[in-house]
Formats: C-alpha cells, structure tokens, sequence
C-alpha cells in the first residue's frame, strides 16, 4: 500500500484537504501552449504545488497533475486511451505496463540526475526491459507494526503476535485486500505473498479468519487510520510516517516495529508513456521533478525514503539525517530484498485473492 | 399521435441511455469471466455458481437484511409519529419551516454527517464523555463504534427525512373527520388509527419503507465508515469485487441484490393489490 493510496482514498471519500491540494496542482502547473504541457498521473506525495509552480516559471513547463486511484485504474485507463506523458506505478504493475505496451523504456545517459539515484535502484531487475530502465525510481515504503507504547507493554514484532486474544478489537488493517493477504502471506511463510499458490492462499486465510475477531476495522484511508487509533486501536500495520503522523494530530503515540517474519512494501516510480509525443519536455520535466532540493523538500511534508541518495546527503546536512534513517531513507537495498520483503504486485491469481478477502471479512 | 408521448422522450433517453445500457452491460458482465483484469466474453454461469455456494455471501446478506429490517422499522416508527404530529397539530404556516428542517442535513455531505456520528459515539465523542461526567463510567467505552448497532443508528438518521417525506405527503391528504368519527363511535384512539387511519396511508406507508429500505440495501459507506469488521453489508463485498477488478463476479452479486429488491417491491405492490381489491369489496 501506498501513501498516494490511501490519500487517493481520501480524495474518492471527499476530503477536502486532498480536493485543495488538487486544486493547487491545477493551478500551480495548469495551463501554457499544449507544447509546454505535461500531463502527469501520480500520487500526492510526488510533487509540491510549490514546486511545479517553480518549474513552469524556471523550465517553462506547464505540469498538469491528475490523482491516480489505484494501480490497477490507471492501468485500464491508460490501455483504454488515457492521454497521459508521465504515469507513476507500484513495484511490480511496472513490468505489467511494459508488457502491455503502454510504457517505453528511459535513457539513463539522458536525463543528469539518474546518477543521484542509490546504486541498488539504478539496476533493478523487473524496472529493466532490454538493458534500459522501465521507470524512474521515485520511493519506497515498508509496511510497520505501530503500536502504542502507552497501551502496549510488549511490541508486536511479528505478524503472529497479532493473534494474541490481548489485541482483540484492537487491531487496525488499512482497507487494500491484495495487502492484507499478501500480509497474511508474510505471516504464514508464503514463498511469494502477491503470488501465492492455492495452498499458501489457504494458509493466509486460516492467519486472517484467526485474526479476524482482533481486528477493530480495515481503515480506508490515511485520516481513517488516526481516527482508528485514536479510537481504541493500539496497534496499526501501516506505511512509514505513520508515528509522525499522529503526532501532528496530535493522538496516542505510536513507535513502529519491522515484523520478524517481514513485511510488504511498495516502492514506485515515474514512466514515460509510448504514447506521449513530447518525450524530450518529459526528460527536462523528470530531470527538474527529480533535483534534490525538491525530493528532500518533499521527504519533509511526506516522511517515507526515497531512491534519491543526493537528497539523503542533502538532508543530513540540513540536520534531518535522524529523521531520515528513523523512515530508513539510508537502507535502499531493504525494498529489494525479497527475504525481507515483498513488493507490491498484481497477483496472477486476483479471483482467488478478492474471494478469498470476501470470505473472511463477510459475515 | 406522436405528440402525447414526447413527453416521455427525456425520460426514456435517460432511463434507456443510462440506465438501461448500465443493466445491460451488468447482465452481460454477469456471465462472462475476468482474466489478466479484463472481462472477456467467454460464457459461464461460474460467478452466480460461486456466490450461491458460498456461505459467507447468504450469511452477509442475511446480517445485511437484518440491519435493513431493524433500521427500516426504526427510521419508520420514529417518523409516523413525527408527520402525525406535523400534520395534525402543527399549524401549517409552521409546517414548512419544519419540513424544511427535517431534509435540512440534506444540505451537509453525506460523509460529514456519518463522521459527525463517529464523533458522537467514539471513545472520545459526545456519549462517552457523558458517561464520564455523569459518573457512569470511569473510562470510555467502546460499544458504541465498530459495530451492527452503530450502522443500524447512522442508517436512521441518513434516511429518517425520507421516511418523514412520503408519510407526511400521506397523511396530509387524510380526511381527519373520518378519525374523529370513529371515536364519536366508540372507538379508542389507537383502535381508530389502525383500522381507520393505517388502512387509508397503506400505499403512504409501503414508499415510505420502500425509500428507506431499498438505498439501505446498497449501502457500503456506513457500514465501512462505522461497522468495522463486524457491521460489514452486502454492498462492502459487492465493493471489494469492484475495487480489485473482480467486475463479473461484483456483477452477478449486485444483480442478486437487485433481484431481491425488484422481488421485494412485486410483493409488496401485490399486497396493496390485494388490501385494495378488499377495501373494495367490504
């Protein structure tokens, strides 16, 4: 799951902060001859308002934000004709758009802040099509274990500490089916959580039907989760932030914890669509979108790591490099490390998985 | 001859148009098979085979209509007695001042209104802190949020100006006499209401459940914003089929919804039928 994502879901549910944001993005980067325009689908935690006003005044480039709602929306979409020049996407929908046709592949030795990148995102085996890069890496996240040290004595550091009847109604999920038992998969030791075989699948839905009673409500989106916690929930599995988060509402405290056994994660990036005719406009546009200033600004307003390891430098010189290494921004090589985690992905099997989720969070 | 049913043609544009094409195409999606995300037609009568083998959708829709009948009776028994009252003891330059306040959180979104509720019944809302003060309990209580009753409150309170609506539009067209006629003939004051006044506000009745019931029935937002995982409806699995692209399957289950609506309404219009043939014949 994704930070975008669950914001999205707050944008679907109207709320207004995320409408403003909106707002501003149109209004910061709309407008300019059809030349200079670039119309961009991403997450909100891509992009400053601020920022695209700053790029149409110094690159007069005209950047058009649209939200995405989910990976798999944006990918019907743009196969049925959505007029986009940049799109961004999870983990592993990545190769699912290339192999679709939909994306082209980017040239590394074009755009000047590839280098920037950490090496172990420059070469990632399923964001590589041909020796080329099918995406620019943008960031990651895992999913933690937060808990509230006021309530909770003993920290849940595992999946299979959830199941404890001391967290019945206590427990938060956030409401991404695919997640929750690619989650269930984690815990139960599947080889491939977003993959599972019908047995494996089986096995994370006995985890879920056991854990079910503990759960006090899947949280649709990101204020979702803090009403959650604030109202009688002590632990949350959610994305990095979500401690800081609480904290500006002002709620319980909350202090993340990794699960032994791992975790999901997603880990995006920015492609070029085929179809966009403007693709040098697109390489100034990622190369401006991409300068370290911006991306650490960025970290900032929305704290979860990015591939960008100028940024990080950067931001351990502005004094945030604690921070930084709270939301592991200095371990780029954990969203590759399948041992650790498993990155979001469309399972080949998505029937089984949505019937599955049916069967355990209905009546 | 033409000319009497032009004014047919907006609706039947967009009832055909919209309306019609949508059925049609959730017919069709019905019976044909997702793959790789997409609906192919390739003919099966697998997704109606699944969700009626399949315990858990029966159980869902049962819990579903429990939910409905209990906040159907609710939002109904608590608005007959508020448009008797408006339209027998209210005079009516105040009538539509109180009609307006009635449809007045019409005015504020929907989600508003099912948030302002979660604020009411929360650990830290309304009720909690007046149990703290009144002394009643020591710390919050976390009864009132994250489950079937707290879906069965909301739902009255979003679709208790429906309910308000079709039965005052009812009994604002009762000829009042004939009530106070049966009590100069000896009949109690409750007697006259159910065998004078119900019998004739029948048909005001039955759209007053049928408004309230039949949108609870598709409901999704209340009972994931304050059901939690105990107070899940029928329309949140429907939902879930839809969000992960599952489109036959959310197809098949939303027209088995359907059909027990549409099955509903036939039964209840053939009661009224059968009241008013009868009516006709005493």
């Amino acid at each position: 799951m994704h930070e975008g994502v669950t914001r999205r879901t707050a944008l679907r549910l109207g709320a207004g902060g995320a409408a403003a944001a909106y707002l501003a993005a149109c209004g910061g980067g709309a407008g300019g001859s059809e030349d200079n325009r670039i119309l961009f689908k991403t997450w909100e935690d891509h992009y400053l308002p601020e920022q695209l006003t700053e790029i149409r005044r110094q690159d007069d480039i005209a950047v058009k934000v649209s939200f995405i709602d989910d990976n798999l929306t944006n990918l019907q979409q743009l196969k049925r004709g959505g007029r986009f020049d940049v799109v961004s996407a999870d983990a592993l929908w990545v190769p699912k758009f290339r192999a679709e046709g939909l994306i082209d592949t980017l040239d590394p030795d074009d755009l000047s802040t590839w280098k920037n990148l950490y090496p172990a995102a420059r070469n990632v085996s399923f964001w590589t099509d041909a020796g080329k890069p099918t995406c620019y890496p943008h960031g990651w996240s895992p999913h933690l274990l937060y808990y509230n040290p006021d309530e909770v004595t003993t920290p849940p550091d595992s999946w299979a500490a959830l199941l404890d009847r001391k967290y019945r109604g206590k427990v938060v999920l956030p409401k991404e089916p695919n997640d929750i038992l690619a989650k269930a998969g984690v815990a139960t030791g599947a080889a491939k959580p977003f993959a599972m075989t019908d047995a494996e699948l089986a096995r994370a839905k006995a985890y879920l039907t056991e854990l079910k009673p503990n759960i006090l409500k899947l949280a649709q989106a990101g204020t979702e989760e803090v009403r959650a916690f604030s109202e009688g929930a002590t632990v949350i599995s959610t994305i990095l932030g979500f401690d800081l988060r609480m904290e500006e509402a002002g709620g319980p405290k909350a202090r993340g914890v990794l699960p032994r056994e791992g975790t999901i994660a997603f880990a995006d990036g920015e492609m070029v669509v085929a179809s966009s005719p403007k693709r040098s406009l697109v390489n100034r546009f990622l190369e401006a979108d991409f300068q370290p200033e911006w991306i650490a600004k960025r970290f900032l307003k929305y704290p979860h790591p990015h591939f960008d390891e100028k940024a990080y430098k950067l931001l351990v010189d502005q004094g945030h490099g604690e921070l930084a290494d709270r939301v592991l921004y200095n371990r780029p090589e954990l969203p590759f490390d399948p041992e650790q985690v498993a990155l979001v992905a469309p399972p080949p099997n998505q029937t089984a998985y949505t019937d599955a989720y049916n069967e355990v969070f209905g009546a | 001859m033409l000319r009497k049913y032009v004014g047919f043609v907006p609706a039947a544009l967009l009832l055909g148009g919209l309306f019609g094409f949508a059925l049609v195409v959730t017919v069709l999606y019905s019976f044909w098979e997702v793959s790789d995300f997409e609906v192919k037609a390739n003919w099966t009568l697998g997704n109606y085979e699944y969700l009626l083998s399949v315990g858990t959708y029966a159980r869902t829709f049962g819990a579903t209509l429990a939910m409905v009948a209990s906040a159907t009776v609710l939002t109904v028994g608590a608005a007959f007695p508020f448009a008797y009252w408006l339209t027998r003891h209210v005079s009516p330059r105040w009538r539509r001042p109180l009609l307006v306040a009635v449809v007045l959180p019409f005015f504020a979104s929907y989600l508003l209104r099912i948030y302002a509720w979660i604020a009411i019944l929360g650990q830290n809302g309304a009720i909690n802190r007046a149990l703290q003060a009144a002394g009643i309990t020591d710390e919050p209580v976390s009864l009132f949020l994250f489950n079937r009753p707290a879906v069965v409150l909301v739902l009255v309170y979003l679709y208790f100006p429906f309910g308000v609506l079709a039965l005052y539009v009812s009994l604002e067209r009762f000829d009042w006499s004939q009530l106070n006629a049966a009590m100069d003939l000896g009949a109690s004051p409750l007697v006259a209401l159910r065998r004078v006044l119900l019998p004739q506000i029948g048909p005001g009745v039955v759209t007053a459940v049928v408004f309230v019931a039949i949108p609870m029935l598709g409901e999704y937002v209340t009972p994931l914003l304050v059901g939690g995982t105990k107070g899940v409806m029928a329309g949140n699995l429907v939902a879930t089929f839809f969000d992960t692209g599952e489109y036959s399957r959310g197809a098949a289950a939303a027209l088995l919804i359907a059909g027990f609506v549409t099955a509903a309404l036939v039964y209840f219009r053939r009661s009224l039928d059968l009241a008013a043939a009868a009516d006709a014949r005493h």
